[in-house]
């Protein structure tokens, strides 16, 4: 999928968004975490210290007692007041008054019970009444024999709102039987549990508990969670170390820090509701919730208003250059602004102008090109015409010329005349050719023919000369030359004519050989070579490439010595590559050249190659002498006239002359003709005019043929000529045997 | 070595003194047999002062060392606070702190009181009744010391890290005892044959 240039900004700028709404929630979450972290770690902490200083103070008076009571004189002295041995104060009480004299950890003093708990010691001594049941002894009692060793044990004693811990060592005999308890009593007030946690640390409405071994709150902030348990928390969740976490209960959510008190079993918890404790997070939270909904709106609105503004004109201008692109030139590209993008659709406007300016030129050039090409080859046609005319003048004339009896010096200028005249005219066709070939106007021809009779048509008229000049011109067939192929034989008659013709005019002695090959063979298809290998100049290596370019001849002086246009080898290439053929020359200076082509072509089958056989004993051969034939010369120009009217007396025939086509219906209506010579381009009524009216006239009865006769070689002037009702056309200039034969073509048998 | 000679002399006496050089002076052979070990004590501090005895050595009599031995009271403490004799031995108190100290034994198997004296004054008392005697001092109830007195000349007390060894006891089965103020006694039998002295350890404690 393409994407356009808005929507690619609509994605940047969503990933911008998506990165800056990403980013804000992730450093904020970080932020908060840290908040949040900063909220536990401080709870973390107060239960740690409170913890920490709980479990000094009990491990210090656990200390101080274990260290007493493992003295034997007072297991001694127990023993000894047992049995009532000793009326008197026993000295071991005396050491125990002195130990614990204001003694800094037990400021609730210290007792010495026996082991049915009874009093025996106090310090200081007004704290119990000596001999009397110690009050907490059966509390005392359990909690010791809950203890493996039943050695020591805390407990808590309450009265009244103000606590007590009890620190009792048992004290063994020898026997490491116990014979008593040494209780010590630290006062546990609510102060000293919360002494760190009130600091301000916890939130309005929260509370800090000593929970003791069994969940107990042996001491708390809140006086009537005293005694009881509470309802969160069981002391077998936490051990360790300060540990916070939250507690989801059934009508609220409450943050919670713990820590243990190892040495008794007991727990130091904090409660609070997690809404109070973590208010300024969760207000901090919505404030920046808050920032970053109204930057990020702020932010859109801003990026969006800039794409906006930048694809908008970039659209217009896409759909100008759109617009342009199909061709639409003249509709102006508006876009009122000053910045780049306003220049930018001013400089299109101004590239709009100017490729307006082009095309308009253009135009005017193209017309002028086609009018000067049409030009040309209306020239050409003239000209041709306009030379060929006088030329059949002076070629028919002097074939007549030649015809009398002339002295062998008269004889002699008037071959002169006419080899010059031949000369003349083969240059006028030269580059009437070109010029045609050149503007495309050849349209090949496909018939039937063999390559034996190509040959033999090339090299028969060409005969002559070379021989004069006393060369030997020959030809070498491959077997399949009698085999019929279709192509275009007029077009490979003329190739073949230039390359003779070539070689032989650059050949001053030896031979010329025509050699044909057929190089490829398929079933429809072939492939033939013409070599044509002369003994002549030969041609430079350097030059070998020029000789088929138009008007190139080896050397200046060869122009001077041999004459010519230089265009025969370039028709000789054009006319190849339109036949998809290729042509090329090997060649030795000084030796001779071997000029070859190549063709492609396609086998005629058995039934096509009949036709022209078939078509030949059509025209009856007839003798040159006596034809006898009425003919109608319908020519306007009096030299052609005088010409055409000489010939055809010397074929014997009887000639009447019309000036122009109207003129002709006249005589035809009169009298009836074997034959009609029509030129084209006469006054009053041309030939073609006149042929259809001939046979609008002529409908339902004989027909008589009408050869046209024009100096014309355009193409399409013998289809114009048959479509006027035409038969044959005759260009001018024509020899006497050129006559002859389409006379002998087109005369009824019937009229000799 | 010469502290070793002149333990065995005075543990055995002269007549045995020559033997018992010969038999240290001879590596090979020196503290061939014993039994040696530790002992550990639930929840104390360290583990010293814990005394191991053998009970009985049937079908042999010893003859009571004639050698004192000195249980000082200084720093209103006896030191050293535990000591192991075997019967017949006689131990002196002396007394080197500025207070007057007491001496006496509540113990039923041997209860005296030496009475209280000054500082440089000592008495005596010999130790013939064995079994487990603890001294208090009148005065200081803090003060407290145990004599452990033994029906052989076997004994050892442990080091702080608990470590005792009973040296040169002759081949044989023995019971053997571990004894600590603060822990019951533990009894154990071995077998001690000639060679390296014979592993043995004790925990102590409830």
């Amino acid at each position: 999928m393409k994407l356009g240039l808005k929507h690619k900004a609509y994605i940047v700028l969503a990933l911008m968004m998506l990165a800056a709404v990403a980013s804000s929630m992730a450093l904020g979450q970080s932020y908060f975490g840290a908040e949040r972290s900063r909220v536990f770690d401080a709870r973390r902490r107060g239960v740690d210290d409170t913890a920490t200083s709980v479990e000094q103070l009990l491990t210090r008076g656990l200390d101080r007692l274990q260290t007493v009571a493992a003295l034997p004189a007072l297991a001694y002295g127990l023993q000894l007041q047992e049995q009532a041995r000793e009326e008197r104060q026993i000295p071991a009480w005396t050491t125990l008054h002195y130990l614990f004299f204001e003694s800094d950890v037990f400021t609730g003093g210290v007792v010495l019970v026996n082991r049915t708990g009874q009093i025996i010691w106090s310090e200081p001594s007004d704290i119990s009444r000596l001999d009397t049941p110690y009050t907490a002894w059966p509390r005392v009692q359990t909690a010791l024999a809950r203890q493996p060793d039943d050695d020591h044990a805390f407990v808590v004693e309450r009265a009244q709102g103000a606590a007590e811990v009890l620190v009792a060592v048992a004290l063994f005999d020898q026997q490491q039987e116990r014979v008593g308890v040494l209780i010590g009593a630290i006062p546990v007030s609510s102060a000293t549990v919360a002494q760190s946690l009130a600091r301000g640390l916890l939130s309005v409405g929260g509370a800090a508990h000593l929970v003791d071994a069994r969940g107990e709150v042996v001491a708390s902030t809140r006086p009537r969670a005293l005694g009881q348990r509470l309802a969160y928390w069981q002391p077998s969740d936490e051990t360790g170390a300060g540990r916070v976490v939250t507690r989801q209960l059934p009508d609220d959510e409450l943050l919670t820090a713990t820590a243990s008190v190892p040495v008794a079993g007991w727990h130091v918890v904090t409660e609070e509701r997690a809404a109070a404790a973590l208010a300024d997070v969760r207000e901090l939270y919505v404030a920046l919730w808050v920032t970053r909904i109204v930057f990020t709106g702020i932010m859109v609105g801003v990026l969006l208003f800039v794409v906006v503004s930048f694809t908008g004109p970039v659209e217009q201008l896409t759909v100008a250059a759109e617009r342009i692109r199909a061709g639409d030139l003249e509709s102006e590209f508006r876009l009122d602004r000053t910045d780049e993008l306003g220049v930018l659709a001013e400089a299109l406007n101004g590239m709009t102008s100017s490729l307006r300016d082009q095309a308009a030129e253009l135009e005017r050039t193209g017309v002028l090109a086609e009018a000067a090409s049409r030009a040309k080859t209306e020239f050409l046609a003239k000209v041709s015409h306009e030379i060929r005319t006088p030329m059949n003048g002076v070629l028919g004339m002097t074939e007549l010329l030649l015809g009398t009896s002339l002295s062998s010096t008269q004889r002699q200028f008037a071959t002169t005349i006419q080899r010059s005249a031949n000369s003349l005219l083969s240059l006028i066709n030269d580059i009437l050719d070109f010029s045609k070939i050149e503007a495309g106007k050849v349209e090949l021809e496909r018939v039937v023919f063999t390559f034996k009779e190509a040959v033999h048509d090339v090299l028969a008229p060409l005969q002559e000369g070379a021989e004069s000049k006393g060369l030997l011109l020959t030809s070498e067939l491959p077997t399949d030359e009698r085999r019929a192929v279709w192509g275009d034989v007029v077009r490979v008659r003329q190739v073949l004519t230039n390359i003779v013709a070539n070689a032989i005019k650059f050949t001053a002695q030896g031979h010329v050989t025509v050699r044909v090959l057929i190089v490829e063979k398929s079933d429809a298809h072939g492939r033939v070579r013409f070599e044509v290998q002369d003994t002549g100049i030969g041609i430079a290596a350097a030059n070998r490439d020029r000789v088929f370019e138009p008007f190139v001849q080896t050397e200046g002086s060869t122009t001077r010595l041999y004459g010519g246009t230089g265009l025969g080898l370039a028709i000789v290439r054009e006319l190849t590559e339109q036949m998809q053929g290729t042509c090329g020359v090997e060649s030795e200076p000084g030796k001779g050249s071997t000029f070859w082509v190549e063709l492609p072509f396609d086998w005629a089958t058995a039934e096509e190659a009949i036709v022209p056989d078939a078509a030949a004993p059509a025209a009856p051969a007839r003798q040159a002498e006596g034809l006898g034939l009425r003919i109608l010369l319908v020519e306007d120009n009096p030299v052609n006239t005088m010409l055409a009217k000489a010939m055809l007396r010397n074929l014997g025939c009887k000639v009447q002359n019309a000036t122009n086509g109207l003129l002709a219906l006249e005589v035809l209506n009169g009298e009836s003709f074997d034959l009609v010579l029509m030129d084209l381009q006469m006054p009053v009524m041309g030939g073609e005019d006149a042929s259809r009216e001939i046979r609008r006239r002529e409908a339902g009865r004989a027909r008589v043929p009408v050869i046209a006769l024009t100096a014309s070689a355009l193409p399409g002037d013998l289809e114009n000529c048959l479509q006027a009702g035409m038969d044959d056309l005759l260009t001018k200039p024509y020899t006497q045997a050129q006559l002859r034969t389409v006379i002998e073509q087109w005369a009824p048998a019937h009229s000799t | 070595m010469n502290w070793t000679a002149a333990t065995v002399s005075a543990l055995f006496g002269t007549r045995r003194a020559f033997a018992a050089v010969v038999l240290v002076l001879c590596p090979a052979l020196a503290f061939a047999e014993g039994i040696e070990g530790r002992v550990t004590i639930a929840r104390a501090r360290d583990y010293r002062d814990a005394v191991i005895y053998l009970a009985k050595v049937p079908g042999k009599t010893f003859t009571p060392p004639a050698a004192v031995i000195n249980v000082d009271q200084r720093n209103l403490a006896f030191q050293p606070h535990v000591i192991a004799v075997f019967a017949g031995t006689r131990v002196a108190f002396p007394n080197s702190d500025e207070v007057r100290h007491n001496v006496f034994s509540p113990t039923k198997a041997d209860h005296f009181d030496l009475g209280s004296y000054p500082l440089g004054s000592s008495r005596s008392r010999t130790f013939d009744t064995p079994g487990i005697i603890m001294l208090l001092c009148n005065v200081h109830a803090e003060m407290s010391a145990y004599v452990i007195v033994t029906e052989t000349p076997y004994f050892a007390v442990s080091d702080k890290d608990g470590h005792f060894l009973i040296p040169n006891v002759p081949p044989g089965q023995y019971e053997v005892i571990a004894w600590h103020e603060r822990a019951k006694s533990v009894r154990a039998t071995v077998t001690v044959s000639a060679g390296p002295p014979v592993p043995l350890n004790f925990e102590l404690g409830k």
